[in-house]
């Protein structure tokens, strides 16, 4: 059979080659337009309300628009850093804020569909196919945990959760995105890497740096239409109410936490701790084991599965330090930790350790603080 | 109404053992129900309350011991259970595995309402399963579900936890609901329970059987890969403090709160 080469084979064969050329130079061409358009860092632009009603930026799309802009140096043609805002009110009076803080250009996707998740999962995964971004960071919150895994899917790409360190490696002879989480509760890091693009993250808020200097007032932006013929409209926002939640925002920008665990006993040691918060003007939270004693509400819980917190100092009374809570308190710049147990892992964990019993130097505190009080007066 | 809930085995243990492939070793540890999805079960049972004509088919993948999940929710009232056991199936990340499930929910469970998972799972964490496996099956979903307050034939309405608000969505059936825990207690199983399930069966399947392309399960179909794994450092240089605790406490905190003060100037 393949010997047989008649002149119709013949024809067919010369004609698959000339399309095989063609094709080989339309690649070129590709390529060729490839490169003289740099490639491109996503970043989500998460917006938020304000009390006043205004818009503003999630804290967290700071620190990763600088995470990005060090991602992005990385590599021997710098990549553009892009932020994607989402929001279809008017994102004018603060957009200056994304170049500030790392963004070379911003991506203003619009749609009237855009309105629950899944539109804008839709919509952001639009732009990415026609954009083709090489590293897309969204932030780990409860709307970027909820599209991040259906743009993903829509891109047929893969998508590491909530991870706190981002790294370029080279891998194969290719520079790719390395992204650091904490898995098993907190047990182990591991360090994950995508073989496809765009390589996806989402990254846990409070942990990287917003930058300090100004980066560029101003800088390119580009309106994209998004395509939603064959999107299905399922979903139906009823109502949304305010979560009492509030305070833990409080609690992500405190600079100074108190917090009390299982160690604390009662009720009426967790009032003198919150006392000393009120005195000395810090945010107060509490371990898994307070919560669950009922000494403090859910909100106001730090670690893998409550908060992660990054304050100046964070003073942990009667709290032991499983896992799971040093995993909320990593990015603390100073620990204080009183526990009366010497192998508590908090202490091995702390800056300064106090080997005592917590409601004891809870009490030492408060009259420290009455005497100089009453001298002052 | 026809319900299928995603579970999965976790490992509950602090010695977690890695393969030189770098994926986690699950044989010898200790394994529980993965306690978001105890509440995913708890879920459905609600539903099926409501709707008494409703039917709940447990749905896993996972090594032959994964089996014991599936029988602890026919325990806890579940009607059946489908079981993905495969060699192929193992090193999944979240993209291979919802794929594996979303080719075992078309090809062999086939007729559905509602499909419930837990939204996060306590080993990985990702929160990533269940919004992937609604893309698969081109479904829509609600995450971060917090109660479930109505569900027919054509709707569900549910509170779900937004960013600093509650939100109530409703959405068509069919749909994709991930749940997180609540305040309801879960009640184990009595032996008695376990007793009246054992009629109840588990069917078991492996990749040719789902119809699914062996490059599209396991290792071979997952984007993501570990390069390393490591314990987390300790970086902090543990200073003790033998006396005069109140003293030192509150120099620290005078020396933040004067550095603000003069920032602030």
């Amino acid at each position: 059979m393949a010997k047989k080469s008649d002149k119709n084979n013949k024809n067919k064969e010369s004609k698959e080659i000339k399309n095989f050329e063609e094709q080989k130079e339309a690649e070129k061409c590709d390529e060729v337009k490839e490169q003289t358009e740099s490639k491109e860092i996503f970043v989500y632009a998460q917006t938020a309300c304000m009390e006043n009603g205004g818009l503003m930026f999630h804290s967290v799309v700071y620190e990763l628009l600088n995470a990005a802009q060090d991602l992005a140096s990385k590599f021997p043609e710098k990549l553009k850093v892009c932020a994607i805002v989402t929001s279809n009110e008017n994102p004018d009076d603060i957009k200056a804020s994304l170049y500030e803080n790392g963004a070379d250009k911003i991506y203003h996707i619009k749609h009237e569909k855009m309105t629950d998740y899944t539109g804008i999962a839709q919509g952001i995964a639009e732009l990415c196919k026609t954009k083709k971004p090489e590293i897309f960071l969204i932030g780990a919150t409860i709307l970027g945990r909820s599209i991040a895994p259906l743009i993903a899917s829509k891109l047929d790409t893969g998508l590491t959760a909530d991870c706190t360190k981002l790294e370029i490696t080279t891998f194969k002879d290719e520079k790719k995105l390395a992204s650091t989480r904490p898995t098993f509760g907190g047990q182990l890091m591991a360090t994950i890497l995508c073989k496809n693009t765009p390589q996806m993250a989402t990254v846990r808020p409070s942990v990287l740096l917003k930058r300090e200097d100004i980066y560029k007032k101003e800088g390119e932006f580009e309106e994209f239409t998004p395509n939603f013929e064959d999107y299905k409209d399922c979903i139906k926002i009823l109502a949304k109410e305010t979560n009492k939640n509030k305070l833990s925002s409080e609690l992500e920008n405190a600079q100074i936490i108190v917090a009390g665990g299982k160690g604390l006993k009662n009720e009426e040691n967790f009032c003198k701790l919150r006392k000393f918060a009120n005195i000395i003007g810090a945010a107060i939270a509490g371990s898994r084991g307070a919560v669950d004693m009922g000494l403090i509400d859910k909100e106001h819980q730090i670690g893998q599965t409550g908060k992660t917190v990054a304050p100046k100092i964070y003073i942990a009374f009667g709290i032991s330090g499983a896992i799971h809570h040093l995993a909320g308190i990593n990015n603390a710049e100073k620990i204080i930790a009183i526990n009366n147990d010497e192998n508590a892992p908090i202490i091995e964990n702390s800056d300064i350790a106090i080997v005592d019993d917590a409601v004891k130097v809870l009490d030492e505190l408060l009259k420290e603080l009455m005497e100089e009080h009453s001298k002052e007066e | 109404m026809k319900i299928i809930v995603c579970i999965k085995q976790v490992p509950d243990t602090n010695d977690v053992k890695w393969s030189k492939e770098n994926t986690i070793i699950r044989e010898g540890l200790i394994n529980i129900i993965n306690p978001y999805d105890e509440y995913a079960i708890q879920a459905a049972l609600d539903i099926k309350k409501i709707n008494p004509d409703s039917e709940i088919t447990l749905l896993s993948m996972g090594p032959q011991c994964a089996k014991e999940v599936l029988e602890y929710g026919l325990a806890l009232g579940a009607d059946s259970a489908v079981h993905l056991c495969d060699k192929r199936f193992s090193g999944a990340d979240t993209k291979a595995t919802s794929k594996t499930l979303a080719a075992a929910i078309k090809n062999v469970i086939k007729d559905y309402d509602i499909i419930i998972a837990g939204q996060f799972a306590i080993d990985g964490d990702t929160a990533q399963t269940g919004p992937s496996l609604a893309c698969q099956l081109n479904l829509p979903v609600l995450t971060f579900v917090k109660s479930i307050l109505d569900a027919d034939n054509e709707k569900i309405t549910a509170r779900c936890e937004g960013e600093n608000e509650i939100i109530t969505m409703e959405t068509t059936v069919p749909c994709v609901l991930c749940v997180l825990k609540n305040n309801k207690e879960i009640k184990n199983p009595k032996i008695q329970d376990y007793i009246n399930a054992q009629n109840k069966k588990i069917k078991s399947f492996n990749i040719e059987e789902i119809e699914l392309n062996p490059d599209e399960a396991g290792i071979k179909g997952s984007p993501t890969f570990v390069q390393r794994a490591f314990k987390p450092e300790i970086k902090r240089w543990v200073r003790k403090v033998k006396y005069n605790y109140a003293k030192e406490i509150l120099s620290h905190i005078r020396e933040e709160n004067g550095k603000e003060i003069r920032q602030e100037q």
